[in-house]
């Protein structure tokens, strides 16, 4: 991969890497050092990339999967980000359905986060995810239906006909 | 999986309301809007000295700022046993201003300078029609230049130390020569004691070349040395 490689990597997927980041982490600020360092990392090591293992995007999602979680675990030192809470923003007093579903998201347990984050909002296939997260595809559709049962318990206010209020 | 324990009562379900279906939470999902990267992401991901500068053409000169992350060595003696770590941390609060003189066309030779000389205002330079010709020293967020080290001495715990009870984090503020050895470095804070060990294990420490445009330059990063009698969880 080539400088130029490069280049055109981040200009294709600088929003895709950092709205993941930010949805990951729900700051702003670390989404833009998680993005900075992923793509650090593309221009360091492109070599790391391997086309034959997925697409570039994919690899890239993973990176700042991996540096989201070195640094959950730095910070927070948990022992299972599957069990972790999540950040607890669920506040019904937070205005506007696209902040809820934020913060009903945001909720969620890390892993299961990123389950929801790769499924819903980037788009990739149970076994794409498997890829990007190193796992089992069982282990990912069960993180994505247990995300799910909880965001359908959340989320339940604001549904068509409810009104949320 | 007791967090995965969800009260199931009917005070936290709709009783009226049927299951949410994956469609509908789907298209609920949804709901929460994309955003775009900042503009700024830009210049924290190519306005760093890389390896390998120039040959995009659209760097001119520029003061940008980046946070000051550091490289964190932990020695953990525990049991009797030393542990290291490396972790690249963000603990140092605040920003450093990193004006940089790039490049814009191979013809021209580049250079960098030291923060202070530059933009104190941090907003972006007008670019410059003359560029210094000398290569001088850069800083380097210690993240990139931690990945490029070579060859690392591990600090010795000194015994005194360890038999009182010291603990703490030695910042040092080290200079790289082109060649990549450790041309100077300060103790900026820390014990006395383990700064000393600090220093002398860093001073040996060799890094890759910096390069900008392939030209090797001096760097100056910072460098924290952690000294912790408790292995890290």
């Amino acid at each position: 991969m080539t400088d130029l490689d490069c280049r055109n990597a981040f200009d294709e997927h600088k929003d895709s890497v950092y709205g993941f980041a930010l949805r990951l982490t729900g700051s702003a600020a670390a989404a833009e050092d998680l993005a900075q360092d992923c793509f650090l990392e593309l221009l360091r090591h492109p070599g790391r990339f391997d086309p034959q293992r997925g697409s570039l995007r994919a690899y890239l999602l993973g990176v700042v999967r991996n540096l989201a979680l070195r640094r959950w675990r730095t910070e927070r030192r948990l022992e299972s980000l599957d069990d972790a809470p999540g950040d607890d923003r669920t506040d019904a007093m937070v205005a506007g359905v696209s902040m809820l579903v934020s913060a009903a998201v945001q909720s969620l347990p890390p892993l299961q986060r990123e389950a929801v984050l790769l499924f819903e909002y980037e788009g990739f296939t149970l076994e794409e995810i498997a890829g990007i997260t190193k796992t089992e595809v069982g282990a990912v559709k069960s993180r994505l239906h247990r995300a799910r049962e909880r965001l359908r318990l959340i989320l339940a206010p604001l549904r068509n006909g409810d009104g949320g209020d | 999986m007791a967090m995965e324990e969800i009260d199931m009562d009917s005070s936290s379900v709709p009783r009226s309301n049927r299951t949410m279906t994956d469609e509908e939470l789907s298209a609920l999902l949804q709901k929460w809007e994309g955003v775009h990267a900042p503009a700024s992401l830009e210049a924290r991901v190519f306005g760093m000295p890389q390896r390998t500068l120039g040959g995009w053409g659209r760097m001119a000169s520029r003061s940008v700022r980046v946070p000051i992350p550091v490289v964190v060595m932990t020695v953990a003696a525990f049991l009797g046993l030393t542990v290291w770590s490396v972790v690249v941390g963000y603990n140092l609060p605040g920003t450093t201003r990193v004006p940089l003189l790039l490049s814009q066309s191979s013809a021209a030779r580049p250079s960098a300078t030291l923060a202070d000389g530059g933009n104190p205002s941090g907003s972006w330079a007008t670019p410059e029609p003359q560029i210094t010709p000398s290569p001088t020293r850069i800083q380097v967020p210690a993240s990139v230049q931690a990945i490029d080290t070579i060859f690392r001495v591990p600090p010795v715990y000194p015994p005194d130390a360890r038999a009182k009870g010291i603990e703490g984090t030695v910042i040092l503020d080290v200079i790289i020569a082109a060649d990549g050895t450790v041309k100077d470095l300060t103790a900026l804070s820390g014990d006395g004691a383990l700064a000393f060990a600090a220093i002398t294990a860093v001073q040996q420490w060799v890094f890759e070349p910096t390069l900008l445009n392939g030209e090797p330059v001096e760097v100056e990063t910072t460098v924290a040395v952690t000294f912790t009698l408790h292995e890290p969880k």
